[in-house]
């Protein structure tokens, strides 16, 4: 009785737990320790605790090792134990003004204050396949970083103007509507999403979007289905410090300092339109903002934000279209939940198309009732 | 131009003769509307203060029973703007509008909620759309189209449904033997031909026609008006139809307004603004016309 | 030899969730029940099964469960079915309490595609898993949009669907998950449980509680409300037809049963698909066998 293979489930599960553990393990000579993920898989972790909306680069790496590589299952993993934490603060508004940068460009102007600093990137490396990294030395890489000086080049806590607040301040970039930005920000783990969204909703939801997702709408709407092709005026990566309000402490503002995230900050700066308030002429822009470095996600991130303010037929410009579809848990575990059993849906389904055949075999040659042939 | 008072009162109408529809002021901006445009007379529809467009300005009118009633002026007038208003596709900025069959008679649709919206649609208008697409779904069966109307009016018997459909599209001469065709296999003549039978599906009192035969072949046009006259005969369903093209109206409207910039500029028995006409614009139309 | 998931309860709040999810979450129930059919929306949370996998279900059930609650949870009617079994360990290892496969001793019943053959009693809850609350989305892809017509109780759409069905097909091709009025105000999904399955929902005395995780709705049919199923006055709402056949392993002629071929010769044969009702019939059949021996 091969097809009864259900019976029996529990010990079926736990099989394919050690089959799993035994395909995982099997080739293994140096066992992978997710400390080593975390230091080197730094773009991929970074990824993981992005969509998976909880920063924490040693869990991210566990979630990979348990996933074995996998993003998707690593978000996945992420999001569920991110569930069973208590919410116990909300923190005060980081500023990434004050961003501890390692990594600055912009894309709008040759020279900008501070500089272009074009930090750890592979833009401008041929992407080559470096068969070397076979016999990458331990001891030689350890050289290197000795040698490269790199602590001193922290200290020097780097700070830089940002590019929109130079245009801001010569009233060329149109402010968001400045009732929502004093509003109390939509909370997405705690509260449904629904259309139409706020623009903190759109943003959050943006921010955890899956990242292949976020591109290619973005692309889409770059490409001709929509109307964005922005100029990048500034890509930030860099270190923001994270404040909670004092809990003694009568006033809101009084921070107590908990620590820092690194984060993508980008903001593209999109054709200019006039202001309904005060008629001046004024570009607008798009806002993206991730943990971690992850630039691509946050260009997309910037260009779907000042997309869905727009209204027109294009897809990237539909918000419950693309808020419904970019998130990974969801997209990730409706596509698969197609492995489980349909049989009760599919014996249903049997009855009909039997139950049809019969129905327009038995009118055949008298005129159907419903008189379409 | 407002309806007068005395109209509104119960005791003063006598049934035979008083109006099935009538329209107060309907008003409808696009736009948050300012202090100068809300209390000003325009020129144009166009606030230059704010931006704001008023497609429709205080526009009263009223419908007797079985009666043609035509609206004609040139696109961006508000004429198509007034019959979205009166079926609820739009939503008026202000203004009333009383239907004589709904509840008492001196009930203000518009404040109506949207569910009762939806019930004054499904059982007491149709509305013909000059782009088809707007009224039928073109990958359902035309009778699944009808039938639609016919649900929404709580009919549930597919027999029943069925009988009623093709005796409704044979009507538009639509033969029986293509009323599971779907619409997008149609030509424009028969798509419009579909939305009329749907639009007449319950006996709705009143009929919206917007602009039905613009875009088709003269001798298709010919057809559908000539349909749209013999409906009118034979069922004294009441009817408002929108055009800007003064022929169609001259051959179907016994009454006619005449509108402009959001306004009606003109109004009157169809005959007399066709040989008399008042205002410039109207003129205007009429000598075109010649 | 070590094993996946590994769960150390002492980690975890008792039923997983923390005390505030569930609470919010036994309000938005509450809301349910107080407007049979109605789609309440709540911020569901992501749990350590996929979405899609039942994770509505299951977070209605964790957060019902107190220490004295004892669970079932079955899939296509199944209890050892794999995905049953995992979610009844999630739940089992999370908050410690009873599980039974027997619908007879659950005080909260879990279950996927369908509603067990032993009648709902009314001091017991089945909880279903909803891949797709909206019945509207069949013809009405945007929310926006399908909330809308609920508001206005504005169907006509999907009669209209079931009328082109009749038209192209002589019949009404909706097979599992059949669209229901509920209350005369709502019409609703009832999750893809077969047709057989929806009269049970029908002024029953127990509570149905539907959870759909993905698409963040919680909804109720409270017990003694009406459902009834679209249908027109000619063309009745049909269950599914087993032309006399009967289960296998148990004889019944009256039950939902699966259609399974033979693996070593190909044969057709049938078996309930309620898999604790059947093994209950067999054990009475061998009890009745053995008396008249």
């Amino acid at each position: 009785m091969g097809y009864v293979a259900v019976t029996g489930g529990q010990e079926a599960i736990e099989q394919a737990d050690n089959l799993s553990l035994f395909y995982r393990t099997r080739n293994v000579s140096t066992l992978l320790n997710p400390e080593m993920i975390e230091n080197q898989m730094r773009l991929l972790v970074d990824r993981v605790m992005g969509e998976g909306g909880l920063y924490a680069p040693e869990y991210a790496a566990i979630a990979l090792k348990q996933a074995e590589g996998d993003p998707l299952e690593a978000v996945f993993l992420m999001r569920a134990y991110r569930s069973t934490l208590t919410r116990n603060y909300y923190s005060h508004t980081i500023d990434t003004g004050d961003m501890r940068v390692i990594r600055r460009i912009s894309a709008s102007f040759k020279d900008i204050p501070g500089g272009q600093m074009l930090g750890p990137t592979n833009d401008y490396t041929h992407r080559l396949l470096q068969f070397s990294l076979r016999e990458e030395n331990e001891r030689e890489l350890q050289n290197f970083v000795e040698d490269y000086g790199f602590t001193e080049y922290v200290e020097g806590e780097i700070t830089f103007p940002k590019v929109a607040d130079l245009l801001r301040e010569q009233g060329l970039i149109a402010n968001h509507d400045n009732h929502e930005e004093k509003e109390e920000p939509f909370d997405l783990t705690r509260n449904k999403l629904t259309y139409p969204s706020t623009r903190s909703a759109r943003l959050q939801a943006l921010a955890r979007g899956e990242t292949g997702a976020l591109t290619s709408f973005a692309y889409s709407s770059m490409r001709g289905f929509g109307v964005v092709h922005p100029t990048v005026g500034e890509l930030r990566v860099g270190y923001a410090a994270v404040t909670i309000p004092y809990p003694f402490s009568e006033d809101e503002e009084d921070g107590m300092y908990i620590g820092e995230v690194l984060l993508t900050e980008v903001e593209t700066i999109n054709s200019f339109s006039q202001n309904d308030d005060n008629n001046d002429v004024q570009f607008s822009v798009g806002y993206g903002l991730t943990m971690g470095q992850n630039e691509v996600k946050g260009i997309a991130m910037s260009i779907l934000d000042r997309s869905l303010e727009t209204s027109g037929e294009a897809p990237a410009q539909d918000e419950e279209f693309v808020l419904s579809h970019i998130d990974s848990v969801e997209s990730y575990g409706f596509v698969s939940h197609l492995k489980l059993p349909h049989y009760i849906t599919f014996q249903s389904k049997l009855d009909r198309i039997r139950q049809a055949q019969d129905h327009k075999s038995s009118n055949e040659g008298e005129e159907d009732y419903a008189g379409t042939k | 131009m407002s309806v007068p008072n005395t109209l509104l009162t119960k005791e003063s109408q006598d049934k035979d003769t008083s109006p099935i529809l009538q329209v107060s002021n309907l008003t409808k901006r696009f736009g948050e509307g300012c202090d100068y445009c809300k209390n000003h007379e325009l020129e144009t529809n166009l606030c230059s203060e704010c931006g704001t467009v008023t497609a429709c300005s205080n526009v009263s009118f009223e419908l007797d029973k079985g009666e043609i009633l035509g609206v004609v002026g040139e696109s961006g007038s508000g004429k198509s703007t007034m019959v979205k208003c009166l079926y609820f596709d739009q939503q008026v900025t202000s203004g009333s509008a009383i239907l004589t069959d709904f509840k008492d008679g001196e009930t203000n649709i518009f404040d109506q909620s949207a569910q009762m919206q939806r019930y004054i649609r499904n059982y007491m208008m149709g509305m013909v759309y000059q782009n088809p697409h707007l009224g039928l779904k073109m990958d359902y069966s035309s009778s699944g189209n009808v039938a639609e109307k016919l649900i929404s009016a709580g009919h549930y018997h597919v027999g029943k449904i069925r009988e009623r459909s093709s005796e409704l599209l044979n009507q538009v001469e639509i033969p029986v033997s293509r009323m599971d065709e779907q619409p997008k296999r149609f030509s424009g003549g028969m798509q419009q031909r579909v939305q009329i039978s749907k639009a007449l599906a319950n006996n709705p009192p009143l009929l919206l026609l917007d602009e039905i035969t613009t875009g088709l072949d003269l001798s298709v046009q010919a057809k559908v008006l000539d349909l749209i006259r013999n409906i009118q005969r034979e069922m004294q369903v009441a009817m408002i139809v929108v055009s800007h093209d003064l022929g169609v109206i001259r051959m179907l409207a016994d009454r006619t307004i005449v509108m402009k910039e959001g306004k009606v500029v003109e109004q009157g028995l169809t005959d007399q603004i066709l040989q008399d006409p008042q205002h410039s614009y109207t003129q205007l139309l009429v000598h075109s016309l010649l | 030899m070590p094993v996946q998931n590994n769960f150390e309860m002492s980690e975890y709040n008792f039923a997983f969730l923390d005390e505030g999810s569930k609470r919010e979450i036994r309000r938005t129930i509450l809301k349910g029940i107080a407007i049979p059919g109605y789609q309440v929306p709540f911020a569901s949370r992501e749990l350590p099964i996929a979405r899609g996998w039942g994770t509505g279900g299951l977070q209605l059930t964790l957060s019902l469960l107190g220490r004295q609650d004892c669970l079932k949870v079955i899939d296509q009617g199944h209890d050892d079915s794999v995905n049953a079994v995992s979610i009844r360990k999630l739940a089992k290892t999370s908050s410690g309490i009873e599980t039974t496969t027997d619908t007879v001793e659950a005080s909260v019943i879990q279950t996927r595609h369908r509603i067990p053959e032993e009648k709902l009693r009314d001091d017991q809850i089945l909880v279903l898993q909803v891949p797709e609350p909206e019945p509207m989305r069949r013809v009405e892809a945007r929310e926006t949009q399908t909330e809308r017509l609920h508001a206005e109780k504005e169907y006509s759409s999907i009669w209209v669907r079931l009328y082109e069905d009749i038209v192209r097909w002589g019949e009404i091709t909706i097979g599992a998950d059949y669209p229901c009025m509920v209350h005369h105000r709502y019409i609703f999904n009832p999750s893809p449980i077969p047709r057989y399955d929806v009269e049970k929902l029908h002024q029953a005395d127990g509570l149905y509680l539907f959870g759909a995780g993905r698409e963040k709705k919680i909804y109720a049919v409270p017990p003694y409300t009406d459902v009834e199923p679209l249908q027109f006055e000619d063309y009745l709402f049909e269950v599914e037809e087993f032309n006399e056949e009967s289960c296998r392993l148990c004889g019944s002629t009256s039950t939902f049963l699966d259609e399974i071929y033979d693996s070593s010769t190909g044969d057709k044969y049938y078996q309930c698909s309620d898999t604790g009702y059947c093994s209950k019939q067999q054990t009475e059949r061998k009890v009745k066998a053995n008396v008249r021996t």
